[in-house]
């Protein structure tokens, strides 16, 4: 759903000024397609109307970049631009979003129980919200990063999902998601099918963090009212400080009594207990040493502690801001932690250790995730019992799935499974890779890379990533209205006119989205610029689609079609109402009609309206207007057809 | 237009137009027999006006509709028509 | 020249000139496979998919489309070549009018063949001398090593700042492209130094500067657009002998403008493109051997016409022979033919000139050919006359 305040804020991208007809009804149509992204884009025309108008020497009303070419090639003319942008982003020569519409007259996701790394800690996909700010690595830098959500995708889908799964990665996605490997010592997207077919593919689990950039030598404590003849603290050099937060949230409690604010750090080991004792008299809190415990008291630490660590085992937390430093910073909050509540075990007959660390607090097991990423290694996380136990992996620079090869009588690691459900996937704005857990596991992976009849089938089977717009106003307008295949039945045209031998148009108009469907392409809609909520949605997917999309849009001409200028809208409408052009969408070859008026109005209101099927009502013709209207019912009745046939979800 | 056209040695080659966007400079408004009026009291800044505009002459800041780009609309009416509370009228130039 | 001989290997013309491509490494090409440009685009096709280079290569499903997406490719900033022949050139014909108007410096080899109809697939060139008004520059090849090495001397033409203007790379077909000849590769990394990056102006892909390419142009600014079409040719005439002094520089290997034999102290000449002059050299030397004055004249680049250059060459002979492997169908003879009489009209000298159409579709051309040339040439000096201006070499009259 698109909200038109939202809308209005993008900047144009036609500007005014261009010579199009007062009234004309391309000009609207591509305004609202180009609502249909926020990100850059590069527009391309086949010569016609559109072009010839808005390009006129050393005029030009496009204010993004844009290329005409010749009458016929804007397919093949913005598919050499699409490959381009490809080839030179590969290279690193370019690394903007960048989308491509060629408008001519006559385009991966997850399963259902998937969780992203979300700023707040993982959440499951369906979850996820706009702006939400996700977790995801930069393929150029390696470093994490936090990205908006820009949008959910979500799409029903029954079918076969690629499964990968090993002891340290677990994800189910569609064949066409996009999958980060390592390859070369660098990132590069394959697809899910890809897993398939390769023998063995490489994923990198160990990512780079440099903290926000800000250094901190001592961290300020806040004062408050001063209560009785306590000690007031102002600051403390931030290591320590950290190592002792590790120990609060790991095994510290908090104890509001009459005789004061105690706050209690649990240790039986001894020599662990010195160390905390040390450190606590280094910080100057004066800690006493108790059988199980060291303590101190502070009505200031202690309303410090509870604000921002939390108190209880099950609200413990990790301070946001101490996770945005830099690794030195986080270490030293990590060895106190893992002092704490974290287990070290060793394997036997290995060299290697196995750390683990055990925590009630949902908040805390985020912020330990988060906290193990950003130094560099990675974990897995079950549930039991209420207890969260994060298994630290050992530092695995690579970890391969191998899609063949049976280890040690293991299943396949990559594998097809059946799915029926929902897919989601958000959209990040940069970066397209996100960090996700299913069973457990965590791991690194794609995002929709969303980011525009012979040269536009070659386009379409070759699979480029750009939207194609038909700004369908019928003949070809632009040279005088002449007849062409998109001519509807009885239409009046001027090299097929009407005359005492002749009623117009003699064939019914080439059902191009059917033909551009049948390429089997991610995306193939029909929208009119009167339905502008159902023309922006549609090419929102279009420009989101994982491959080619096809736009058909109805696009008035209130010359060659002979109506009054201001009526440009109102007819389009009426284009919808009669049936004349149903608004469908053919989305991974499910059909279904996304506008069904309640009671489709006779098709003779539609030719009423223009006169270019005036010659119709005359008494020799009527028998055209039957036909006009059976082959409208006819059509709408094999669309039903479709729809009910191809529907995926009961 | 009556600026002096530029010779073959001061345009850019290749036919390219480096300016994005100047058909601004081009004022389509001559065009115009009735111009559009809108009664501000009566709108209710849907800016359906905006959508369907195809000449981008609407202006509109902070959601609400500012009013129209005289130097560009070229007096089609189908703000007028389109508009839900009729707000719009086309008087004549 | 510090240039180390690397072994000769034995490649086809075809072969030669994917090599060059595969060591240019473009940044996109769209091509679409005839004969006999076809191994071209194989050998290309076989370094994409063992990853030799790092081109993003589009298999189209036409030359129109090919040409198209070459356009769209360039004008996004990209490096982008393509190769095609006879009609697949013809498929592309507008849109490599297209290519030149808007001054992407796209790089085509061609593989000479004729044109239908009727349909055949061996050597003449009527399909680059029909295309000779588009606008490309043309450097026709004799051999498979020269084509490999033009090749890459085109990219440096096409990008260079003020020419700025697409070039095609002709070899005949079958006979350059199809026979296997002794090639010196050059060095990879000298090849990628000497082609440098591509650093377009105005590419589509700066989103922060955007540019409208193909614009409408009405009768106030079509004539001033080929008007700079026609001085960055002048220019390139200019340009091009500094780019083969770097060339040489670089690589060792001469080129000019026209490749002359023997034509000094020539009286009577042959003026013939590509291959045949390679028969011709021969010839040339068994009537040297006679005591009779012959010489040769090929020119390579056929667009700009370098005038200076061929007006030069002749300045000393009295009657020359221009071999044409196309018919214009002009009813006057064929095109160098025409061009070079055209250039012979105001610079002084007013040797006698003939024209010899031969070759077409293949037709073999002999030495005993050639030596009739030269005897008819012999026998006009002493007429003072050419008896037949226009002649059909080799068909059966």
């Amino acid at each position: 759903m698109a909200n038109i305040k939202e809308l209005a804020k993008i900047p144009e991208r036609l500007s005014g000024g261009h010579r199009l007809c007062a009234g004309c009804g391309a000009s609207t149509v591509v305004r609202q397609v180009l609502m249909g992204t926020k990100d850059y884009v590069v527009a391309g025309s086949a010569t016609g109307c559109l072009e010839v108008a808005t390009t006129i020497y050393p005029f030009t009303a496009w204010k993004i970049p844009f290329i005409h070419n010749a009458f016929e090639n804007s397919a093949a003319t913005m598919s050499g631009v699409e490959t381009a942008y490809r080839a030179l982003k590969k290279k690193g020569k370019i690394t903007k979003e960048i989308k491509f519409v060629a408008f001519g007259g006559d385009g991966g996701c997850y399963s259902d129980d998937t969780d992203i790394f979300t700023e707040n800690g993982f959440k499951n996909i369906k979850d996820i919200k706009v702006g939400e700010k996700i977790w995801s690595v930069n393929p150029e830098t390696n470093e994490l990063e936090l990205q908006e959500n820009e949008k959910l995708h979500q799409y029903p889908y029954k079918g076969a999902m690629i499964r990968g799964k090993s002891r340290f990665i677990d994800f189910l996605i569609t064949p066409n998601h996009n999958v980060p490997i390592w390859y070369k010592g660098r990132w590069e997207f394959i697809k899910g099918i890809d897993l398939i077919k390769r023998y063995k593919t490489a994923f990198l689990r160990k990512f780079y963090w440099y903290g926000n950039g800000i250094k901190i030598s001592d961290i300020d404590i806040p004062k408050i009212p001063k209560y009785t003849y306590q000690k007031e603290f102002s600051k403390f050099e931030i290591n320590k400080w950290l190592r002792f937060l590790g120990w609060y949230i790991s095994e510290g409690c908090l104890y509001k009594s009459k005789s004061g604010y105690l706050i209690r750090i649990y240790q039986s080991n001894n020599d662990k207990k010195e160390k905390i004792y040390k450190l606590l008299q280094n910080l100057g809190l004066s800690p006493f040493k108790c059988n199980r415990s060291v303590d101190f008291q502070s009505k200031q630490i202690y309303e410090y502690l509870e604000k921002e660590c939390g108190k209880g085992s099950k609200n413990k937390r990790i301070p946001k801001w101490a996770l945005a430093l830099d690794k030195g910073h986080l270490r030293q909050i990590f060895g106190s932690l893992m002092d704490g509540d974290g287990s070290v075990t060793k394997q036997e007959n290995r060299s290697s250790y196995h750390l683990r660390y055990i925590t009630a607090s949902t908040m805390l097991m985020n912020d330990m995730v988060e906290l193990i990423l950003k130094l560099g290694r990675n974990c897995s996380v079950s549930k039991k019992d209420g207890i969260y136990r994060i298994g630290i992996d050992n530092e695995y620079l690579k970890h391969k799935l191998y899609s063949r090869r049976k280890l040690y009588g293991d299943k396949q690691q990559v594998t097809l499974e059946n799915y029926k459900g929902f897919v989601y996937c958000p959209q990040l704005k940069k970066n397209h890779t996100v960090i996700i857990k299913r069973n457990g596991k965590i791991s690194l992976s794609g995002n929709s890379y969303d980011i525009g009849l012979q040269s536009l089938s070659g386009t379409l089977e070759r699979g480029h990533r750009l939207v194609y717009v038909c700004y369908n106003n019928e003949a070809y307008m632009n040279t005088g209205a002449q007849r062409s295949g998109a001519t509807p039945k009885g239409a009046s045209t001027t090299t097929v006119p009407h005359g005492k031998e002749s009623h117009g148009k003699e064939q019914f108009k080439k059902d191009l989205t059917s033909i551009v469907a049948a390429h089997r392409i991610p995306y193939v809609a029909q929208a009119s610029a009167s339905n502008w909520n159902d023309l922006v949605t549609k090419s929102e997917k279009a420009f989101a689609a994982d491959g080619p999309a096809f736009l058909n849009v109805i696009a008035t001409c209130h010359r060659g079609w002979r109506f009054p200028q201001e009526k440009s809208i109102e007819i389009s409408k009426l284009a919808v109402e009669t049936g004349v052009w149903p608004l469908i969408e053919v989305e991974n070859g499910v059909w279904r009609f996304t506008y069904k008026p309640k009671e489709r109005k006779p098709v003779i209101e539609w030719l009423k309206s223009q006169g270019r099927f005036s010659h119709l009502f005359t008494e020799e013709n009527k028998s055209v207007i039957d036909e006009i209207q059976k082959g409208v019912d006819d059509n709408w009745a094999r669309l039903e057809n479709l729809c009910n046939s191809t529907c995926k979800i009961a | 237009m009556a600026e002096k056209k530029k010779t073959w040695k001061e345009i850019p080659i290749g036919g390219l137009i480096l300016k994005a966007g100047n058909a601004m400079e081009y004022k389509t408004g001559g065009w115009r027999t009735f111009r559009p009026e809108k009664n501000d009291k009566k709108c209710i800044n849907c800016l359906f006006c905006w959508m369907y505009c195809p000449d981008s002459s609407i202006k509109v800041e902070d959601g609400k509709m500012a009013g129209f780009d005289y130097d560009h609309c070229k007096g089609c009416g189908i703000c007028a028509q389109v508009c839900p509370v009729k707000c719009i009228d086309m008087k004549k130039e | 020249m510090t240039q180390v001989k690397s072994k000769k290997l034995p490649l086809t013309g075809d072969q030669a000139v994917a090599t060059a491509m595969k060591q240019i490494d473009p940044d996109v090409v769209a091509a679409y496979p005839i004969t006999p440009q076809t191994e071209i685009v194989m050998y290309f096709s076989n370094y994409v998919a063992n990853g030799q280079v790092s081109t993003e290569l589009i298999p189209v499903e036409s030359e129109h489309s090919a040409m198209s997406a070459c356009v769209g490719a360039s004008a996004a900033g990209a490096r982008t070549m393509t190769a095609t022949s006879a009609n697949g050139l013809a498929l592309m014909w507008e849109i490599v009018y297209i290519a030149a108007s808007l001054r992407l410096p796209i790089i085509m080899p061609v593989v000479n063949r004729a044109l239908s109809g009727p349909i055949n697939i061996h050597c003449d060139h009527s399909d680059t001398m029909g295309a000779r008004d588009s606008g490309w520059i043309q450097i026709y090849c004799e051999s498979g090593q020269e084509a490999y090495e033009n090749t890459i001397l085109a990219v440096r033409i096409a990008e260079h700042k003020d020419i700025l203007l697409p070039v095609m790379i002709c070899q005949d077909g079958f006979i350059t492209s199809h026979a296997v000849e002794g090639v010196q590769l050059l060095e990879d990394k000298k090849v990628k130094e000497f082609v440098g990056e591509y650093k377009p102006d105005h590419p589509l892909l700066d989103v922060d500067n955007p540019v409208t390419y193909g614009p409408l142009d009405l009768q106030d600014y079509y004539f001033e657009h080929k008007r700079q079409q026609s001085e960055a040719m002048k220019g390139a005439l200019k340009i091009m002998p500094d780019l083969f002094k770097e060339f040489e520089k670089a690589f060792g290997a001469k080129y000019d403008f026209i490749d002359t034999y023997k034509l000094e102290d020539a009286e009577i000449a042959v003026v013939a493109l590509s291959s045949t002059a390679g028969t011709a050299r021969s010839v040339v030397d068994g009537l040297r051997a006679g005591g009779v004055k012959a010489g040769l004249l090929r020119p390579r680049v056929f667009r700009p016409f370098p005038k200076e250059k061929i007006i030069g060459a002749l300045k000393n002979v009295k009657a020359l022979a221009v071999l044409d492997r196309a018919e214009s169908f002009s009813a006057e003879g064929g095109p160098l033919y025409t061009e070079i009489k055209a250039a012979l009209y105001d610079s002084g000298i007013k040797p006698l000139v003939a024209n010899y159409i031969y070759g077409l579709g293949g037709r073999d051309i002999f030495p005993d050919d050639i030596k009739k040339v030269y005897s008819d040439l012999g026998a006009a000096l002493k007429n003072k006359k050419v008896s037949n201006p226009i002649n059909y070499l080799g068909s059966r009259e």
